[in-house]
């Protein structure tokens, strides 16, 4: 659920920001100039967003880490946990 | 203004001119600096033109301007820079005459000044060697007398032989002068060799530097005074005087003469001290007086100089009444021409006013784009590769972004995106006041001060993509990633390192950007290689298929209706079969391909894009154990072949569907017989032969099949030059600034402090500057050769208008 929550967040801020930039553009002089760069600027920074968040939606491998990083993680980190069940 | 997606259109404008009002059109044209003239009279050498004599005269003019300039940097007088507004605007034929006149006035005043002036200056030099002179034989005198009596008292006044030669001793003759102090002592072998050593020098060195005469630097000076005997002597010593160049000087041998003497030389230079003191203020007031008007005077001679010159590219009328001129204007600025000439016609209180027409042509206008001060920038990086043809599609529009953007993506880091940011904003905000430096390598970075601005935001954005600030990580929005492992396995001694299995580790996916935990897994290379390979592939082919898109834009202009089926579906095809289909299958494998289900769709089992790709081409195959499979989904084996025979059949379709259209129709038409090529024309007209243009489509569809190949692979660099900056990155932070970390008490803040100093001065050398400017060419090469060979033809010719801004820049910058 939180995937598909973000996934909408994002493509709808940047949907926005396309929109509004297209309608602020009509101000202005050179409006041909200020629409094209907002409309390229949306896709490209939602093409670079959403390929790292499709890539990392069903990762296929994980990450290795040494022991120290792994206390660390469970000191700092929330969600990570020590507990007495078997391992999976 | 309109946007940059074409160039401007461009009307060729005949003008009819009255010869009167001749001048102050060219002068109001040259204000406004939207016509680019064409020369009329190309067969006409420079020296039988209509106006060479007036151009003479500027010319004239202009040498009186750099002479009257040099004598005022030799006074080191400072020439008021003039603002914009003050700028003066091009003189009317009668004031020429007055400046003319005034210019020679002040040019022969300053001449006859300096003419006046070194002589005065060789005067007072004189003198003051004279008096040197004077005063330092006092000495040499004194201690001749003393030893005269000792040779007078040694005598013995009974001895008969000795009386001729004591009266011959008394009778010594001298010559005094100045000379140079490093030629002194050869002087003083030679005077030796000459007199075989019968001759007393001696020598008093003046104190402090004096002009030299020759080259007027300062240099050391000597006084000296020869004693010899007899009058061939004394010609054979003044000629060596003057082969070494040293002054001599009168000097009578009396005690009283030479006071008498020092006496007046004293007046005399207090005499000449006044006149030159009085000139010199007078030079300067004459030069303060003319530097307040310098700078005016040379702008309006070469405003006068550059109307002339154009005037020499109009024709007169065949009666003799008015002036022909031709140039191409902005179709929007025809207008502004128009009010310019009626304007003129006023001022010159002509008769008959000025007016121009429009003429139909097949010639080629040139290429004008009309930019800011944000698109300059952008629109130079694109003409540096080709001028764009007449009305073409302009990529700088677009490159205003993806350029940025694609620079970003291989320099992606936080902090390296904030320091640019930093440093264009600086150079943003000071706008006005360094736009008046000079300097080469500034004014490139200023020049580009706006894509540095974005170059720094969009490097930024990546460097939240990548999560990476100076190679390090934030946890904004909590790792995907968390333990779930015993007690007894995390702190087992033996451990060395775990890895995590996404089944049972990851809960959700990290909202934006990278995860922070590859930052500290072993394996970060690995993952955030095929990332990055995967992402640049993906730009790459969109980018690349914008181009190709942008080509039907110019074929619809330019009304090549069947080059969009004969030229760009191919083209578009045989990219979205192959490149396209790759695309689709990595995000196919990300979203597919999980660790939540055992099977065919285990992370196993995943295949790997590359080969799968390879084997589409080869119609290779691979064993695959089981539960997997050889494909990713059923029925993609006979896609790929479906795909594969079409991205073939349009190799062919490129290479022969336009020359047999082209051919079929000159069929059709009946074959006109082949005309004499007048004006140039576009570039393919009907009169090639079939040869030349079935060879010609064969380069073309050669070059485009082997570019879509070379040309994604090319793209990789994006991945390439984004690896090589984050292990930079990281390097440094290991390798230096970590260094301070490790120390304890009060050296270790010292140590940190030291380490920081080396670590930002490398940060920015090294990272920002030189990994940035490799981003930058890269960036450029994506661009020029990926981006524009796709659509841009770039056989245009820049628009030069005449106008007195451009020239008076050049003629700054000279």
């Amino acid at each position: 659920m939180d995937k598909h929550v973000a996934f909408m967040v994002i493509t709808v801020f940047w949907l926005l920001f396309a929109i509004i930039g297209f309608l602020v553009s009509y101000r202005y002089e050179e409006r041909g100039l200020i629409r094209c760069c907002v409309i390229l600027t949306a896709v490209c920074c939602y093409l670079a967003w959403m390929v790292t968040f499709v890539m990392q939606l069903n990762p296929l491998t994980g990450p290795r880490a040494k022991q120290k990083i792994i206390l660390g993680m469970i000191t700092y980190w929330p969600r990570s946990i020590i507990h007495d069940e078997k391992d999976p | 203004m309109g946007d940059m997606f074409r160039s401007e259109k461009m009307a060729l404008c005949q003008l009819f001119i009255q010869p009167e009002a001749a001048y102050a059109s060219i002068a109001e044209l040259g204000e406004k600096g939207c016509v680019q003239f064409r020369d009329l009279n190309e067969e006409v050498s420079a020296f039988q033109r209509k106006y060479v004599n007036e151009v003479r005269r500027c010319d004239d003019m202009e040498r009186r301007l750099r002479y009257v300039e040099s004598e005022m940097k030799k006074d080191e007088v400072k020439l008021p820079v003039l603002r914009p507004e003050e700028e003066p605007i091009a003189p009317n034929p009668r004031e020429i005459v007055d400046l003319e006149a005034q210019l020679e006035k002040t040019d022969n005043e300053l001449r006859e000044m300096s003419a006046n002036g070194a002589s005065l200056d060789a005067n007072f030099r004189h003198m003051q060697e004279l008096k040197y002179v004077l005063e330092n034989t006092e000495g040499f005198f004194s201690d001749q007398e003393v030893i005269n009596l000792d040779v007078n008292r040694k005598l013995d006044p009974e001895d008969p032989a000795n009386l001729p030669g004591a009266a011959q001793r008394g009778q010594l003759a001298f010559v005094a002068g100045v000379i140079k102090l490093e030629r002194f002592f050869s002087f003083e072998r030679m005077l030796w060799r000459i007199s075989r050593g019968n001759i007393f020098l001696r020598r008093a060195d003046i104190d402090g530097l004096v002009a030299d005469e020759e080259t007027g630097r300062p240099v050391l000076k000597t006084v000296f005074v020869a004693f010899f005997q007899g009058e061939q002597l004394k010609q054979r010593i003044k000629k060596v005087c003057t082969g070494y160049h040293a002054a001599v000087y009168p000097c009578p041998s009396s005690h009283a003469e030479r006071k008498e003497m020092i006496k007046d030389v004293n007046v005399r230079l207090e005499d000449l001290k006044l006149v030159l003191s009085q000139s010199a203020d007078h030079r300067s007031r004459v030069l303060n007086s003319a530097s307040k008007h310098l700078p005016r005077w040379s702008i309006m001679v070469r405003k006068m100089k550059a109307i002339y010159h154009i005037l020499n590219f109009f024709n007169p009328d065949v009666t003799g009444k008015c002036l022909i001129g031709e140039g191409w204007v902005p179709t929007n600025d025809i207008s502004t021409v128009q009010d310019a000439l009626a304007r003129a016609s006023k001022i010159s209180e002509s008769s008959i006013p000025a007016f121009m027409n429009v003429i139909e042509t097949n010639e080629m206008p040139p290429t004008y784009t009309r930019t800011n001060k944000f698109t300059n920038g952008f629109q130079n990086l694109v003409d540096s590769y080709g001028m764009a043809s007449y009305r073409e599609v302009n990529p700088a529009l677009y490159a205003c972004i993806t350029f940025p953007f694609l620079f970003a993506v291989m320099f992606g880091d936080l902090g390296h995106g904030l320091i640019l940011l930093l440093f264009a904003s600086w150079l943003i905000i000071k706008e006005k006041q360094l736009s008046s430096i000079k300097e080469e390598i500034f004014n490139i970075f200023f020049g580009g001060r706006y894509i540095i601005f974005l170059m720094g935001i969009f490097s930024i954005y990546t460097g939240f993509i990548y999560n990476d600030v100076f190679s390090k990580s934030m946890n904004i929005f909590g790792s995907a990633w968390h333990m779930n492992y015993t007690r007894d396995v995390v702190e087992d001694e033996n451990l060395k390192y775990i890895t995590l299995r996404p089944n049972d580790t990851v809960y959700k996916t990290y909202p934006f950007g990278m995860d922070p935990i590859w930052q500290l897994a072993d394996n970060k290379i690995i993952f955030l290689n095929t990332f990055k390979m995967k992402l640049s592939i993906i730009v790459g082919v969109i980018h690349m298929i914008f181009g190709v898109s942008m080509s039907v834009v110019n074929f619809a202009y330019y009304k090549k209706y069947a080059s969009i089926f004969l030229e760009f579906l191919p083209q578009v095809l045989f990219l979205l079969l192959l490149f396209g289909y790759m695309v689709f299958m990595m995000f196919f494998k990300w979203v597919v391909y999980n660790d939540t289900v055992e099977g065919p769709l285990s992370p196993a089992c995943a295949p790997s894009i590359l080969i799968l790709f390879i084997n589409m081409i080869l119609q290779g195959s691979q064993d695959t154990p089981e539960p997997c499979k050889e494909f990713m989904f059923d029925g993609q084996k006979s896609i790929q072949q479906v795909f594969v025979v079409v991205a073939i059949i349009c190799i062919p379709w490129m290479l022969l569907g336009k020359p047999l259209y082209i051919m079929i129709k000159r069929k059709t038409n009946g074959a006109p017989p082949p005309k004499p090529q007048s004006g140039g024309g576009e570039g393919h007209g009907e009169d090639d032969e079939m040869g030349e243009i079935f060879i010609h489509q064969a380069i073309h569809t050669i070059e485009y099949v082997l570019s879509t190949v070379s040309h994604t692979a090319s793209y990789l660099r994006l991945w390439a030059l984004s690896l090589a900056h984050a292990q930079l990155s990281e390097v440094l932070w290991n390798m230096v600034f970590s260094m301070g970390f490790k120390y304890d008490s009060y050296i270790g803040g010292i140590l940190i402090y030291v380490f920081f100093g080396a670590w930002a001065l490398l940060t920015v050398g090294i990272l920002v500057l030189i990994e940035g400017l490799s981003a930058f060419l890269h960036t450029l090469r994506l661009h020029w050769v990926e981006f524009m060979s796709k659509f841009y033809e770039g056989a245009g010719y820049a628009f030069e208008p005449f106008a007195f801004k451009t020239i008076l820049d050049v003629s700054e910058d000279d």
